[in-house]
């Protein structure tokens, strides 16, 4: 054996005895199944919710109270903040297919989930718009682009057919969009550089904090990170996208007894409503969410980046 | 919904109780505490049932889920104050003994100082035991990357004087 060959195996029985020391956790089956039911479901909500729907997406007016007194009332139901920086309109088909007379190539217009200021006097903004189900596959090739060149997000290579496979077809999407000062940050797919300036440059992604094994009480699975600021002295914005229909109410509790009530909008046709909270730099809030008979259903830790 | 089948769950289920175990392991390499690696473990199989129907029909359904958890622990490190590994590590809870508790400090800790490239390009080499090519399968890179980046970890590893000693000795055993 060579040097190198037993360094290497010393350090592999190092990291197997590292690593088989280590207690197994446990394992909810259930809550893995229910968390990766909801993740799929985070941006491909059910096609099935009524149209009417729609008419309240573009007229939600939204009021998020932000813990430390610093956040906005809503703003009335939102438009694009500014032309100029609306993303390109996707390639169209030349007879695009609709789905119950929608255009899956023509979002709705953007419902404000909430805004508010950081600590540096940046104006940001959480928006979400539905793009309606494709219902065939070219379609759903078509809108899968559109929806990447709207997020900045197209790879340099031409992205394979497959990307748009069956669950791009027949549901539809919501898209949530962080606008930092007025513009859009295209941050979706994009990852925060250790060099990269300031606040607006998050990704997309979720909250790791899923709680397990509390009886009826489940995880918010859909907590999204949409910005923060590198100097980690303005709050993070955190949004949690989909909240099933039967939670009327959600409540987001700080550690110094503080509470917010972040308003529960609705987008497009979409069945469950969709919500955006900033959060504290460094601290975890409680979030839940609470049915008519204000029963807690949801609950889940929200760390501040 | 689609694929709510309980067959489909079920096959799942089977699939995820069978590699949970090395999963997490893995995990906790690649995070350095347990309960980031429980998250992260919990996130790669939430991923891997998304898409279970490329899983599941994959020529390699665990190189599938490896490059799952492998990416998500990029993201994680990307976000800022998000990484958890640190040289303050907590305590064992298997009730080791004394020289288990100090070789396991150090062992985290210089896990901890490496790179997260370097990390998951040890971890994979060492621990998963694969080859360089499977390696870079699993971080999305070429085997000269993978190559470059397990060597540099090595040589940080053996750089660090509380494992320099062991990897000396051969291990703690």
């Amino acid at each position: 054996m060579t040097d190198r060959q037993d360094e290497a195996a010393t350090i592999g029985a190092l990291l197997a005895e590292l690593a088989e020391r280590e207690p197994l956790p446990a394992l909810s089956y259930d809550a893995l199944l229910h968390g990766g039911r909801r993740r799929r479901t985070r941006r491909r909500v059910a096609r099935t919710a009524g149209a009417a729907l729609a008419a309240l997406a573009a007229t939600a007016a939204v009021a998020v109270a932000l813990p430390d007194g610093r956040g906005t009332g809503a703003g009335p139901a939102a438009t694009a903040p500014t032309a100029a920086t609306t993303a390109p309109a996707p390639t169209r088909p030349a007879t695009p297919a609709t789905t119950a007379g929608h255009d899956p190539l023509t979002p709705t217009p953007r419902v404000l989930l909430a805004s508010g200021t950081d600590s540096k006097g940046h104006h940001w903004q959480v928006y979400a718009r539905m793009w309606y189900a494709a219902g065939t596959p070219d379609i759903a090739y078509q809108q899968l682009l559109a929806v990447w060149r709207d997020e900045g997000s197209v790879p340099a290579h031409k992205p394979d057919r497959s990307y748009a496979d069956h669950q791009q077809i027949g549901e539809d999407y919501v898209q949530t969009e962080l606008w930092i000062d007025g513009v859009h940050t295209h941050a979706q797919g994009d990852f925060f550089e250790a060099d990269s300036p300031g606040f607006g440059l998050g990704h997309l992604t979720s909250v790791p904090s899923f709680e397990q094994g509390q009886g009826p009480v489940d995880g918010f699975p859909n907590a999204v990170c949409l910005g923060w600021n590198k100097s980690q002295s303005s709050p993070a914005v955190a949004a949690t996208e989909a909240i099933r229909p039967d939670i009327v109410k959600v409540t987001v509790r700080w550690p110094d007894g503080t509470v917010a009530h972040p308003a529960l909008v609705t987008v497009g046709r979409s069945p469950d409503r969709f919500l955006a909270f900033p959060c504290r730099a460094g601290q975890v809030a409680t979030a839940s969410g609470y049915d008519k008979h204000g029963t807690e259903l949801l609950r889940t830790r929200v760390h501040g980046w | 919904m689609r694929d709510r089948s309980p067959g489909r769950d079920e096959d799942f289920v089977r699939f995820a109780a069978g590699r949970r175990t090395r999963l997490f392991r893995t995990a906790f390499l690649l995070c350095g505490d347990r309960h980031t690696a429980e998250d992260l473990l919990q996130q790669t199989l939430e991923r891997a049932y998304v898409a279970w129907h490329r899983v599941s029909g994959a020529d390699d359904p665990d190189a599938y889920v490896r490059r799952i958890m492998v990416n998500e622990h990029a993201r994680r490190f990307r976000r800022p104050l998000r990484e958890s590994l640190t040289t303050q590590v907590p305590e064992p809870r298997d009730g080791g003994g004394s020289d288990w508790h100090e070789t396991r400090s150090a062992l985290l800790g210089a896990l901890a100082a490496l790179p997260p490239r370097q990390r998951q390009a040890v971890v994979l080499r060492y621990w998963e035991d694969l080859s360089e090519s499977q390696t870079a399968a699993a971080m999305g890179c070429s085997v000269g990357t993978v190559k470059s980046q397990a060597a540099r970890g090595i040589a940080r590893l053996r750089g660090t004087p509380s494992l320099g000693g062991l990897m000396n000795a051969g291990g703690t055993s």
